[in-house]
C-alpha cells in the first residue's frame, strides 16, 4: 500500500491480487448478486484510490478496505430502498433468486449453499472471520460492533451451518 | 446463557474448521481491467499528510484558538488569582487533549487499542470536566443565576460554540478520510478536543466564576461537540 501511495502502478497490481479475491468474495456474500458485487468492487477500489493519501502508515490493509466496501454496500442498499424497482433490459421485473433444490455433491458446494442461506449478520461474520481470515478484533471493527457480538454471530452461524449440512448429508444418502 | 458462554469460550466442536471453505471467487477480467485502468491511469505520488503532521497541526489549531481568546480577554479586568488558576487548568486539560489525540487519532485505524478505551474517554472526560467546573465554581442560588446571569451565560455559550466549531471542524478536516473503521468514535474524539479547547479558552476569558454558568456555558459545550464530532466523523473521517 505504501508503494501504491507513492505512485507505483506495479504495487497496485500486487495489492489487487492480494485483496480483490477476498474483497469480492465478501461483497458477493453480502449482495448474493454477481453484478452488484462487481459494481461495489469497482466503487470500493475507486474510493481506495482517492483516499490513498489519507491512508495512515501501519493500518492493517484488509480491514481498511473491507470497511470501505461495507460502507459502500450499506450506502447503496439505503439508496436502493428509496428507488423504485429496477427493470431488467427487456422492461420486465427481475426474477427473484430461487432457492436451489438440488442436493450438492461436494462439501464445498454444500457449504456455499448453506452459507448463502444464513441470515445476513451470521453470514457476514463467518465470511469475515473464516473465509477472509480476519481476526475477531478486525472483524468487529469492520462490522462496527464488539468482539463479543462477533463471537456470538459466528457461533450461531456455525450452529445453523451444521444443521444445514446435516440435512444435505441426509438428503444425499 | 450457556450458548453465550459456549460462544465466548470457543468451546464448541468445530468440524468445519480446516474444512472445505469455499475458495474466494474472482471478478471477471474486464472488471479487473477497468479497475486497474482507473486506479493506475496517470498515477502520481498521492499528496499525503503524516499522522505526526496532523497531530502537530491539530495542537497548533487548538493553541491558536486558545491564544486568540486569551488575548481578547486581556483587556478585561480579572482577579490575578482567577487568571492563574484558569491557566493552570488550561495546561492540565491541554495535556489531556494531547492524550486524546494520541489514543484516538494518531495511531493508525485497526491499531488504536480497544474500542472500550476510546468510548470510555468519550464518556468519562466530559463528566470529569463538568465535575472540574463544579469544583472550581462559586456556588450561587439557581434563582439568582436565572434572574441575573442568563444574558452573560448566553453570550459566553455562543462564544464557546463558535470557537468550539472552529476547532472541532478544523480537527475533523485535518483527519478527513483517515478512519473507515470507527469514524463516529474518532469524530467524537475530534469533537471532544474542539469542545475542550473552546471551554478552557473561554474559561480564561470569562469574568464569571459562578457554578451554574461554568457548567452550562463552558461544560455543556464539550458534550455538544462530542455529538457534533460523531456526526461529522461519519461524514468526513470515512473515505
Amino acid at each position: 500500500m505504501e508503494r501504491y501511495v507513492a505512485g507505483d502502478a506495479a504495487a497496485f497490481d500486487e495489492l489487487y491480487r492480494r485483496v480483490a479475491p477476498r474483497l469480492f468474495g465478501y461483497l458477493l456474500r453480502l449482495t448474493r448478486n454477481r453484478e452488484r458485487a462487481e459494481d461495489l468492487l469497482q466503487i470500493t477500489f475507486v474510493k481506495v484510490h482517492r483516499a490513498r493519501g489519507s491512508y495512515l502508515t501501519g493500518a492493517p490493509l484488509l480491514p481498511w478496505v473491507l470497511a470501505i466496501a461495507r460502507r459502500s454496500f450499506l450506502d447503496e442498499r439505503r439508496s436502493a430502498r428509496l428507488r423504485t424497482e429496477d427493470l431488467s433490459d427487456d422492461g420486465t421485473l427481475p426474477e427473484p433468486v430461487e432457492e436451489r433444490d438440488e442436493v450438492p455433491v461436494e462439501l464445498a458446494s454444500a457449504l456455499e449453499q448453506a452459507l448463502d442461506g444464513l441470515p445476513e449478520q451470521y453470514r457476514e461474520a463467518i465470511q469475515l472471520t473464516k473465509v477472509s481470515g480476519l481476526s475477531l478484533q478486525q472483524a468487529a471493527l469492520v462490522l462496527g460492533t464488539s468482539v463479543t457480538a462477533v463471537k456470538l454471530r459466528v457461533h450461531r452461524g456455525y450452529v445453523s451451518l451444521r444443521q444445514r449440512l446435516e440435512r444435505f448429508q441426509r438428503a444425499g444418502r | 446463557m450457556s450458548e453465550r458462554r459456549d460462544a465466548l469460550d470457543g468451546d464448541w466442536p468445530d468440524t468445519l474448521d480446516g474444512g472445505a471453505w469455499p475458495e474466494p471467487p474472482r471478478p471477471r477480467d474486464e472488471v479487473t481491467a477497468r479497475i486497474r485502468e482507473v486506479c493506475t491511469r496517470d498515477i502520481a505520488p498521492a499528496r499525503r499528510l503524516s499522522a505526526r503532521f496532523r497531530l502537530v497541526a491539530s495542537l497548533a489549531l487548538s493553541a491558536a484558538v486558545f491564544l486568540v481568546l486569551f488575548l481578547l480577554s486581556s483587556a478585561w479586568a480579572k482577579p490575578e488569582g482567577a487568571l492563574r488558576a484558569a491557566l493552570f487548568g488550561a495546561a492540565g486539560w491541554g495535556a489531556v487533549m494531547v492524550v486524546v489525540l494520541l489514543v484516538g487519532l494518531v495511531r493508525p485505524p485497526g491499531r488504536r487499542g480497544p474500542l472500550s478505551l476510546r468510548v470510555g474517554l468519550l464518556l468519562g472526560l466530559p463528566v470529569a470536566f463538568l465535575v472540574y467546573q463544579l469544583g472550581i465554581g462559586v456556588a450561587a442560588p439557581w434563582g439568582e443565576f436565572v434572574t441575573t446571569g442568563t444574558g452573560h451565560a448566553l453570550t459566553c455559550g455562543l462564544g464557546a460554540m463558535l470557537f468550539g466549531a472552529i476547532t472541532s471542524l478544523g480537527v475533523l478536516w485535518l483527519w478527513r478520510g483517515t478512519d473507515p473503521l470507527t469514524p463516529r468514535v474518532s469524530g467524537a474524539l475530534a469533537g471532544l478536543v474542539g469542545g475542550m479547547t473552546s471551554a478552557i479558552a473561554i474559561g480564561t476569558a470569562c469574568r464569571s466564576g459562578e457554578t451554574h454558568h461554568l457548567c452550562l456555558s463552558h461544560g455543556a459545550v464539550v458534550v455538544a461537540f462530542v455529538v457534533v464530532g460523531a456526526l461529522g466523523g461519519k461524514r468526513w473521517l470515512a473515505p
